[in-house]
């Protein structure tokens, strides 16, 4: 970092400016604590102009700027640059309107996901994405991630519930996307910002769509002796043209762990086990359940419990919530994968992500979003044992080339951040990577945001690539290694 | 089905350095979008056509981007299942591939229906003759930009599409359509419906307000009876046909977009989306307040299309120039600019 930056900071308004060791340490990582380091300095602006500022000084001098909301990113999206600003938009946690009649929300982007929907609970009404991290996870944060969660089989990602943005762009512009109805005749910017992860501007405002709350809402707990029999059931339910509100499954590892944790009352015989959610009017909840059980006692369920109070769904949804904290009680560490395969291959994708828990040596327990086929293996390791670490990530890595191999992607939910952007090269060729880098360069022509994430350098995956031949093939070819 | 990406290919790169460059066509209906640059020849993609993958029980499509859009329809019907949003079929034409780059969804779009709901992924032709996919077939994936979803609307200035992965939904088990006359206080009777469960399309045509339902059995049980109580007849759905396809095109100069609330005018030739959308034949006619875009001959080749600010017309001509550094695909249409 250039020489009279920090000083350049200080002198600032309407900014905190954090120097000490001790305090940066805060930062050092987000949810992904595997990849850490420290930040030259952290930024906690308190007001738009205290950001415009600290953006525009940033990139006067051409130094890189990692915004932050909560930290709780699973994918080093907000891991600090060593030469950097961390700015963090914590301070930022205005619900600027709501606006019932029209069902929007405006609102800054450090207002936590599950806010929102508390704030606008009396109206009957929620916004409907809900990553599990969303009693602290940000509204930012969400954009930059696109984030899902349980019930966006049915009511869509983050990108679907959002219907305008303000953007800061890194010359300290701030421009408006969206906040109409459609956005008829005009390129889909608001979907190309989506998902971004802070790669091509900082959102300072985000208008949220809310969603009515369903009149009636049942969990059904589907428990099956084989993994693979539960698996082919999720993909009969959609065939018989339902669309749960959620739709979870876990396997025997996953049961054990949640239920020594929470006691939700799973099943511990099981081999794995389905939670699926039903919600519509009160008329047709029933009928939806009846449905629903059909095709669980064809398929193969030997028992289906139905939860239809509040409490009883709770209950049963209390074990899945609290499944990751389980897995991290019978095990030192865990390492959290998310990729995502078409449904119809959730059975064979399982029984090859057993193989490789055994070649490894480390257990795996699964638990995840089966209806969006949303996979997020826990892979069980002990970092205190030398060379585990690497051999999880190295299990995590193949785990999401299997992925792409069945026709899917190397996340779902989480974002490339720093832990994925190796396996971009698998899943994206030369061309497309090219174009990526292009389209950063429209919005941050020289870098600045979040550099060296999500989108790999073609000569890193040529590094990459020497290490990954995959059935003999090299990979981008046409590149130099050295 | 037919593969033409060979063709096409071979068409786009066996022309001269001088080459005016390409507009693209698919069943010519689009026609209506974006000024029509006399210069450019026609690179038709008809005949890249053809269901690449469908996979029912994961609600999962994949097609050539010249398919029908009636010729989809006809696959999905097979097995109860539909295109998530109302694309329109002009003059009964248009394919999946002009819809994606028209952005139009049609009556259902206020309610979370649109080609955004629907699209996962798509292959993308560039000048120099290569192919680039992005996205996928599967409904979460957040890896990469979401370079799929930027050509929603962007009039093929990034490049031909070549093929479209999409979701879709099972046909609802009952679907129903209804209208009552018209009158001054049209647009509150339309709005007061704005938060009805199961509505999934409202307008004003033909001089009737038609409402469009659909959901389970049992919730039109409850329906039908309260909307035959406000005065509704059930019809049939021939007028969100009509809506959806634009039947009435001949006869409009300008859409607007713009509040639902914004009072009519009393010149309006259709309205959808509560309100939100409506059609005129003069400029003038339409409220000030909003969007509007040229759709009649005259007003498309003398107007604006692209209806944005000064930075956001900034950033979609730079983009232009990384999908398209030549320039050589649709140039002028959505912005006479680029």
């Amino acid at each position: 970092m250039k020489d009279g930056f920090i000083s350049a900071l200080h002198r600032m308004t309407d900014v905190e400016v954090i120097t000490e060791t001790t305090r940066l340490r805060s930062y050092e990582s987000d949810g992904l604590s595997a990849i850490k380091g420290l930040p030259k300095v952290v930024v906690i602006p308190s007001t738009m102009l205290g950001l415009q500022a600290l953006v525009r000084l940033a990139s006067e001098w051409g130094v890189p700027l990692v915004a932050r909301g909560a930290g709780t990113g699973l994918s080093g999206g907000a891991t600090p640059h060593p030469d950097g600003v961390l700015v963090s938009l914590a301070k930022f946690r205005e619900i600027v309107s709501i606006d019932v009649e029209n069902r929007r929300a405006r609102v800054q982007p450090g207002v936590t996901n599950l806010a929102i929907s508390e704030a606008v609970s009396e109206h009957g009404l929620f916004y409907a994405p809900d990553p599990s991290s969303q009693i602290a996870c940000t509204i930012g944060g969400n954009v930059a991630e696109n984030s899902g969660g349980v019930h966006c089989v049915k009511y869509g990602l983050t990108l679907h519930n959002v219907t305008g943005l303000e953007v800061m762009l890194m010359s300290g512009e701030r421009i408006s996307i969206g906040y109409e109805e459609s956005s008829s005749h005009q390129p889909d910017l608001l979907a190309l910002l989506h998902g971004s992860e802070g790669m091509l501007g900082v959102i300072t405002e985000v208008e949220v769509l809310l969603t009515p709350k369903p009149e009636a809402v049942a969990v059904i707990l589907a428990a099956f002796r084989e993994v693979s029999v539960a698996a082919d059931a999720v993909g009969a339910i959609f065939a018989d043209g339902l669309v749960p509100a959620g739709l979870e499954m876990m396997d025997r590892l996953a049961i054990q762990a949640a239920e020594a944790f929470v006691h939700a009352g799973y099943p511990l015989d099981a081999e794995a086990m389905l939670l699926i959610e039903l919600d519509g009017t009160m008329a047709e909840i029933s009928s939806l359940i009846d449905k629903t059980l059909t095709i669980l006692k064809r398929q193969g369920a030997y028992q289906s419990n139905v939860e239809r109070s509040e409490e009883g769904r709770a209950r049963l949804w209390m074990g899945r919530k609290a499944a990751f904290p389980a897995v991290g009680r019978i095990s030192p560490d865990y390492y959290c994968m998310d990729g995502t395969i078409p449904r119809r291959h959730l059975a064979e994708v399982l029984e090859r992500i057993g193989s490789l828990s055994e070649q490894y040596g480390l257990r795996v327990a699964n638990v995840f979003h089966a209806g969006d086929g949303n996979l997020h293996p826990l892979i069980l390791f002990d970092a205190n044992i030398e060379g585990e670490l690497e051999r999880a990530e190295a299990f995590g890595a193949d785990i999401l080339t299997l992925c792409i191999e069945f026709g899917g992607t190397i996340t779902g939910e989480h974002g490339v951040g720093l832990e994925k952007i190796n396996q971009m090269c698998v899943q994206f060729d030369d061309a497309a990577l090219e174009i990526f880098h292009g389209v950063k360069a429209v919005f941050d022509e020289q870098g600045l945001l979040n550099p060296g994430k999500a989108v790999p350098t073609l000569s890193r995956c040529a590094e990459f690539g020497a290490m990954h031949v995959h059935k003999g093939k090299m990979p981008h070819p046409h590149l130099e290694r050295f | 089905m037919a593969n033409q990406l060979d063709v096409i290919r071979e068409r786009l790169l066996s022309v001269e350095a001088d080459h005016p460059g390409w507009s693209i066509q698919g069943r010519a209906s689009k026609g209506f979008l974006g000024f029509e640059n006399p210069e450019l020849e026609r690179l038709s993609l008809n005949h890249h056509e053809g269901v690449i993958d469908y996979w029912p029980d994961e609600l999962i499509i994949r097609v050539r981007g010249g398919t029908a859009l009636s010729d989809i329809d006809q696959a999905l019907k097979a097995n109860r299942q539909r295109m998530i949003f109302d694309a329109p079929r002009v003059n009964g034409q248009g394919t999946i591939g002009g819809a994606v780059a028209a952005g139009l969804s049609g009556p259902s779009s206020p309610f979370n229906r649109q080609i955004r709901h629907a699209l996962l992924g798509l292959q993308l032709l560039r000048g120099t003759g290569e192919a680039v996919r992005f996205g996928g077939e599967v409904v979460k994936n957040v890896a990469g930009y979401d370079v799929s979803r930027l050509q929603i609307g962007a009039l093929g200035i990034f490049g031909p599409i070549l093929d479209v992965s999409m979701k879709v939904e099972p046909i609802p088990e009952w679907q129903g359509a209804f209208a009552m006359p018209a009158d001054e206080d049209s647009l509150r009777r339309l709005t007061n419906h704005k938060h009805d469960r199961g509505l999934s399309g409202a307008g004003i045509l033909g001089g009737q307000i038609v409402l469009r339902f659909e959901g389970s059995g049992v919730n039109a049980d409850q329906i039908r009876p309260r909307l035959k109580s406000l005065g509704y007849e059930e019809i049939s759905m021939d007028m969100f046909t009509a809506l959806r396809d634009l039947t009435f095109l001949p006869t409009i100069g300008w859409r607007w977009e713009g509040p639902r609330e914004t009072p009519l005018s009393g010149h309006e030739i259709a309205v959808d989306w509560l309100g939100g959308l409506r059609y005129f034949a003069e400029q003038a006619d339409a409220p000030a307040e909003g969007k509007h875009w040229p759709y009649g001959p005259d007003a498309r080749q003398t107007c604006s299309f692209l209806n944005v600010g000064t930075v956001q017309h900034g950033i979609l001509a730079r983009l232009k120039a990384i999908f398209d550094p030549q320039g050589v695909f649709n140039a002028g249409r959505l912005s006479r600019e680029f």
